[in-house]
């Protein structure tokens, strides 16, 4: 259709030559909208430092922390005082470690006769993570040393090169020291687990009369002492087994069938002292029934369990005179890990078998029951992040921080008046919380 | 602008730049105990993406001066395109892929929309032109498209005038009248009728803006061509001419309406790359002060 006549010049003459003053009209837009934009920033901006610095800060606080969130200062303190305003250099960015210490008074480091080097608090306590607890330490805190292990002086005293609870640490203590003749004078004790997890056993004896047949379970003996510790971390110990309230239901120190109570289980001169006051009380003049009771209770009821030096010599043997026989004690150690931390109760939904596997078949009191490192990577394998928002699922954490506390805790003293000295707490209220 | 061959030395730039950082990234991210923007190499990546960000937003201002001859702008809208597009993966290396901060997510979430509009405005900005080349060949000035359309109004009321002027029967002092054997048909009607379709549709379609003038008959090339064909056939052939340019006329609005459609894919986009751009750049800076405060 070349109908209409459209040449060069003609086209040209149709158009508006001042076209480019007016403006076009998407041009015009882009920039209004951009105004609108930045306007709607600054806006958001100027509410949101005026409600909080929360829209500013590099991530959520710890719970530890969170009362103070919105004081940005209080730990990124200015770095010469009263010029915080200043930007850029006025504030801190990092935490110096004398913003922690106005709080926490009383936290010490680690073993600092023997450390080469003293990280700062904020290189292991990482905050603007989250909710996370912050004793949960990266790993590297620790491996920057541990997996070359320098010391100012002398030699170290553990292993040198732990990269992690699974690339390097060596199995627990007790298991690789405790050797036999170890563990014999260590323990003391003639124990067989094996027999008393057996189904139907006689149970406890009331007043001379059996109450029946009992199967015993670990928990029977086995009790956390402090379920209720102040954190889980620092609760679940196993309490050492006693015999006054784990063994003398069953296993009674009666020794004459006259006197109703038992001989008290504490030193053996106690209670030979205890058998022949009530022995002459029930048979006056009765050396017969004295001799048998002594070896009732010395060669039938303690050597059942312990070692007894001079329960041959018992007159139901000779006929020579008594002499105070010497009952081995046993020495089980209030804690296995000295150096570590770990909770029965945070295990609570696992069997006891699962670790302590061997106790179902142990005949000897000399078996060291704890479970290996193996028993422990199973779950502890490392594959799990020790610090992060989300944790990989499916492995335990494996965090030095889990068992091991860096900080050498020094007594707390009592955030009272000493005497004259009056008490200097960190921080008003109104320093901490946000203004309202 | 076509991306073209002269395109590949920044592609290879871009692409190694990513890897490079991604080369420093990887072992850092799997050492550092929380890698983020507040390290060292958390910091290197954050200066080096608002750097980008500055830089790309620089194009506006060269745009804005011409007169300030720094560079050709083909180059400066080259690195615009693709340091622009490098400062996304400078910005996930900042924040090692997760933004803390309602400050930070905002920013990431900014960084990736204008980074994206952006990609999409080179898509088009690529395709289209040679698409309008194809499809407009009556393609004008953008802005020009109002004066123009004017213009087609009036001209083809001229041609509508032209074609009842022809068709109207002589008289007057000057007419002539021949008499002849044959029978002329009278054309009233129909020249009333072709004057009802001109008032009633071609002159409302060419006045109308493009939303408006897309709902018309006339918009639809082939119903158009039948309705002028049949007015052709009615016609003597001397009004064919009129009636052929009046139809010209409305295929010129009709490919003027195209281009404006074209026209608003090709610089729309800008409409959100350009606002949420400026917005980014103000928020960078202040996320920036704020990070090196605290």
């Amino acid at each position: 259709m070349a109908i209409r006549k459209r040449t060069t010049k003609s086209l040209a003459r149709r158009h508006d030559l001042d076209y480019f003053k007016k403006g076009s009209d998407i041009r015009l837009w882009q920039w209004r909208l951009a105004l609108v934009a930045l306007i709607a920033a600054i806006i958001w901006l100027g509410a949101s430092a005026f409600r909080s610095s929360q829209a500013f800060s590099s991530g959520p606080i710890s719970n530890a922390h969170a009362v103070f969130g919105q004081k940005c200062e209080v730990c990124h303190i200015p770095v010469v005082s009263g010029m915080g305003w200043l930007p850029v250099v006025g504030n801190r960015r990092h935490v110096p470690d004398s913003a922690c210490l106005s709080c926490h008074v009383n936290t010490g480091p680690h073993h600092t006769d023997l450390a080469k080097i003293t990280e700062p608090c904020s290189s292991c306590h990482i905050e603007h993570i989250g909710a996370m607890h912050l004793a949960a330490t990266p790993n590297k805190g620790c491996t920057e040393c541990h997996a070359n292990l320098e010391v100012s002086h002398g030699t170290p005293s553990i292993a040198t090169h732990i990269d992690s609870f699974t690339k390097g640490h060596p199995d627990f203590r007790p298991l690789r020291l405790a050797s036999a003749e170890l563990r014999t004078s260590a323990f003391g004790l003639k124990f067989d687990h094996s027999v008393h997890l057996k189904k139907g056993l006689l149970g406890p004896v009331v007043d001379g009369a059996p109450q029946g047949k009992v199967t015993l379970q670990c928990a029977s003996c086995h009790r956390v002492e402090d379920a209720r510790g102040r954190d889980a971390a620092h609760s679940g110990l196993m309490a050492p087994v006693k015999f006054d309230t784990d063994c003398r239901s069953c296993h009674t120190l009666n020794f004459d069938k006259s006197v109703a109570e038992q001989a008290p289980h504490t030193t053996a001169l106690a209670a030979l002292q205890f058998l022949r006051t009530g022995v002459s009380a029930a048979h006056p003049g009765d050396d017969g029934a004295m001799k048998r009771a002594e070896a009732v209770l010395f060669r039938e009821k303690c050597s059942l369990c312990h070692t007894v030096s001079g329960a041959e010599s018992l007159p139901r043997v000779t006929n020579i005179a008594l002499e105070t026989p010497v009952v081995t004690p046993t020495k089980q150690p209030e804690r296995w890990f000295s150096s570590a931390i770990f909770s029965h109760t945070v295990h609570g939904s696992v069997q006891c078998s699962e670790c302590h596997a061997n106790a179902l078949t142990s005949t000897s009191g000399k078996d060291l029951l704890l479970p290996d490192i193996k028993t422990c990577q199973r779950c502890h394998d490392g594959q799990s992040r020790p610090q992060g928002p989300v944790l990989q699922s499916g492995h335990a954490e494996s965090g030095c921080f889990l068992c091991h506390e860096y900080h050498e805790t020094r007594p707390h003293p009592v955030a009272v008046a000493q005497g004259s000295e009056p008490p200097s707490p960190a921080f008003r209220l109104d320093e901490l919380l946000p203004r309202h | 602008m076509r991306i073209d061959q002269t395109h590949k030395p920044w592609l290879y730039f871009t692409l190694a730049a990513i890897a490079l950082s991604a080369i420093v990234f990887i072992p850092y991210a799997r050492t550092a105990t929380q890698p983020g923007g507040g390290t060292p190499i958390g910091l290197t990546f954050g200066v080096l993406a608002l750097a980008l960000m500055v830089f790309a937003a620089l194009l506006s201002v060269r745009k804005r001066f011409p007169v300030i001859r720094i560079g050709r702008s083909r180059l400066w809208l080259k690195a615009h395109l693709w340091l622009g597009f490098l400062a996304l993966p400078m910005v996930l290396f900042h924040a090692a892929f997760h933004a803390r901060g309602l400050l930070a997510a905002i920013l990431m979430v900014l960084t990736i929309i204008v980074v994206a509009s952006g990609v999409y405005g080179a898509y088009l900005q690529h395709t289209l032109p040679s698409k309008m080349f194809r499809q407009v060949p009556y393609e004008t000035i953008y802005d020009q498209i109002p004066v123009i359309r004017a213009q087609l109004v009036t001209e083809a009321q001229q041609q509508a005038f032209n074609v009842a002027e022809m068709l109207a029967p002589a008289r007057g002092a000057g007419a002539t009248v021949v008499l002849t054997m044959l029978t002329v048909p009278e054309l009233g009607a129909e020249v009333a009728a072709f004057g009802l379709f001109f008032d009633s549709e071609v002159l409302p379609y060419l006045q109308a803006e493009r939303p408006l003038a897309t709902r018309m008959a006339m918009y639809d090339r082939t119903r158009a061509a039948e309705e002028f064909d049949n007015y052709r056939k009615l016609f003597p052939q001397k009004a064919w001419e009129p009636i052929t340019a009046i139809q010209d006329i409305a295929e010129e609005k009709r490919q003027l309406d195209h281009q404006l459609r074209l026209h608003h894919f090709l610089h729309g986009w800008l409409l959100m790359h350009l606002p949420l751009s400026a917005a980014l750049l103000l928020l960078g800076f202040i996320h920036a002060f704020v990070a090196l405060r605290y």
